[in-house]
């Protein structure tokens, strides 16, 4: 499978000034992947609250996504309300449907601060062969959102994400890379750079897989750099070649099952996180 | 034969032969006292040695300890497989080592260098893991008394009911066994060696925080870390011996992440170099939640090279690591309703919701 994340400037940020110009620039951005011949492209999270609500985003994606057959497209992240309550909510989109929803299920403090709600379940759906699901943003940072859609088959996962604070290599290795790591799926990334409720986030594009099947042993099939020029970046997602690399390092294999009934959230204990 | 094998090591390792060198040691008084405010800790990092006699483990066991006194340090960490020096006192070791490494040495990449069978060594571990575990923690009990500071042994080959595990001790200033912790998560070698997983986790409360000491492997896994905060741990330290070439990335897969996503610190020590062929790589480091560290970057202190010795000291705050925990962004939310389910669906063959298309 052919996989594209947007790499998303800080220029963009200040360029896309108006809902039209955002969604132009989206337009572009799926023509590009189009003669690329990408089965699966990933947009940066916010994109969808930056101007109108998340209703019309979605639905102008949904729309325009006849325009690109067979692929499917992550269109970021946007704000979703349901019954007097807001959510970060993602989705999965192809051919003018929408595949998967998927609200992020816990928040940054930030997010508390303007009032969204969380998600309840995980969703997974199959797509050219390959079991995928959403993490959206904060939830790369609890690692049991990783786990749940490892021990569930997940092959390939797509994320937008926004990281508050400065650029910080460091803290994206923390989230989705080492998750991929340790539940052994591919990623593909796109990270928001720009402002947004009076926040500054800074966060980068990547295509994750096992560090075992990558050519420089680091984890990266693909990542945006420092003098990217180009808007997106791809990666081909060979499944049959992580099989090889997950039998290197098989982690879900020894795992210990016996041991975890006392963990924060084991049966009894109600979800007491600090 | 292998009767006679264990008599011959208890005798090299003889507890009176340890005593004497335990006296030989000076008692030190400290300079530095605990404050309840700043923790030193330090974290080893040293090669395969193997020894002749006890006494040169004693001496090597010792340096170490010394010169964390010496920095002021109150607790001090040995890595995994903290007997493998040990080994040297059984006869004909030296010359299989020797002739084993080499061939490893020279084999061409893509060529299989000859390999130990780990289900040859289980007999060899029955008969003398006993004689080595007393060894490990009567020296360790001794210095940690001498030097009035904290050791974690390190892991060796613990043999309870007839079962081997790989665990170490947790010994007091006054040269107690406070606890002992065996592995959670094997590695494929250590399965097929026959060495079995342990299933409880514990955590200590010392007038230095609450501290935790799973070994190596069990840093893998975010539940290990996961089943430390659900005990009120602020530190865990984890000796390693990975056998395995250094990657930054590679390396990158166990106790930082780990304590990232957790907030804890974290004291990492590693066992180098080679033994039967077998070639161990890994850095030794001190690690924090990358907003209370200088550069940002999760990184208290951490050692130059991934071989050789070096003794890695570094600071830990307790009070702001809580203040760390009450401020990042991406700590300390909960979500009930997703996880009151959790351990069912994600481990117990629970299903994800899959819509229709």
């Amino acid at each position: 499978m052919k996989a594209a994340s947007v790499v998303f400037k800080r220029d963009d940020y200040k360029e896309l000034t108006s809902y039209k110009k955002l969604f132009l620039k989206i337009e572009k951005l799926l023509g590009l992947c189009s003669e690329q011949s990408v089965e699966v492209v990933v947009f940066p999270a916010l994109l969808g609250c930056l101007f109108d609500s998340g209703e019309r985003y979605i639905s102008d994606i949904v729309e325009l996504s006849n325009a690109y057959k067979g692929m499917a497209i992550c269109p970021g992240s946007y704000y979703e309300a349901d019954s007097g309550k807001a959510y970060h909510s993602s989705c999965i989109i192809t051919n003018g449907r929408i595949l998967l929803k998927q609200r992020q299920i816990y928040l940054a403090k930030w997010e508390k601060n303007i009032g969204l709600s969380r998600g309840t379940e995980l969703k997974s759906i199959l797509l050219h062969g390959m079991k995928l699901g959403i993490i959206i943003s904060t939830d790369v940072f609890y690692s049991q959102v990783s786990r749940a859609f490892a021990m569930s088959g997940a092959e390939l996962i797509l994320s937008p994400v926004a990281f508050i604070g400065k650029e910080n290599k460091s803290r994206q290795l923390s989230g989705l890379w080492q998750n991929v790591q340790v539940n052994p799926f591919f990623g593909v990334e796109s990270g928001y750079k720009g402002s947004f409720c009076g926040y500054e986030f800074e966060s980068c594009s990547a295509v994750h897989a096992p560090l075992e099947m990558t050519e420089k042993g680091d984890g990266f099939l693909v990542v945006e750099s420092e003098s990217q020029e180009n808007e997106i970046i791809l990666a081909e997602l060979d499944n049959e070649k992580r099989k090889e690399a997950v039998k290197k390092f098989n982690t879900l294999a020894q795992l210990n099952i016996e041991a975890y009934k006392d963990m924060l959230f084991a049966p009894n204990e109600g979800g007491c996180h600090e | 034969m292998s009767n006679i094998l264990g008599k011959w090591v208890e005798w090299k390792l003889g507890g009176a032969r340890i005593k004497r060198r335990l006296d030989s040691i000076k008692p030190e008084v400290r300079s530095r006292k605990h404050e309840g405010k700043v923790i030193r800790a330090a974290a080893v990092q040293r090669s395969i040695c193997p020894v002749k006699s006890v006494e040169k483990y004693c001496d090597a066991m010792e340096y170490f300890v010394k010169e964390a006194a010496v920095q002021g340090c109150d607790i001090i960490a040995f890595p995994e497989y903290n007997f493998f020096d040990l080994l040297g006192v059984i006869p004909g070791f030296a010359k299989l080592n020797r002739y084993l490494n080499k061939k490893a040495a020279k084999a061409v990449p893509g060529n299989k260098a000859p390999k130990m069978d780990p289900k040859g060594l289980y007999p060899l571990f029955c008969n003398i893991s006993v004689p080595i575990q007393n060894t490990i923690e009567q020296l360790m009990c001794g210095l940690a008394l001498k030097y009035s500071i904290y050791i974690y042994t390190g892991s060796y080959i613990i043999k309870e009911k007839e079962k081997l595990f790989n665990g170490g001790a947790f010994i007091s200033r006054e040269g107690k066994i406070l606890e002992r912790q065996k592995k959670l998560h094997l590695t494929d070698f250590e399965e097929k060696l026959g060495i079995k997983r342990d299933n409880e986790f514990k955590v200590i409360s010392l007038d230095i925080g609450n501290i935790a000491f799973p070994v190596c492997m069990d840093a893998t896994y975010y539940e290990t870390f996961n089943l430390a905060r659900s005990q009120g741990c602020d530190i865990v330290i984890l000796p390693i011996a990975n056998n395995e070439e250094y990657g930054f990335y590679r390396a990158l897969r166990g106790i930082w992440p780990r304590v990232q996503e957790s907030h804890v610190y974290g004291v990492k020590a590693s066992l180098n170099g080679w033994l039967c062929g077998l070639h161990f790589t890994g850095k030794s480091g001190i690690f924090a939640p990358i907003g209370i560290t200088s550069g940002r970057d999760g990184i208290i202190s951490i050692s130059k090279d991934f071989e050789g010795d070096s003794l890695v000291v570094g600071d830990i705050c307790l009070e702001r690591l809580y203040k760390e925990r009450e401020e990042d962004e991406y700590y300390g939310d909960s979500n009930p309703e997703f996880e009151k389910d959790f351990y069912l669906n994600s481990y117990m063959g629970g299903k994800l919701n899959t819509p229709k298309r």
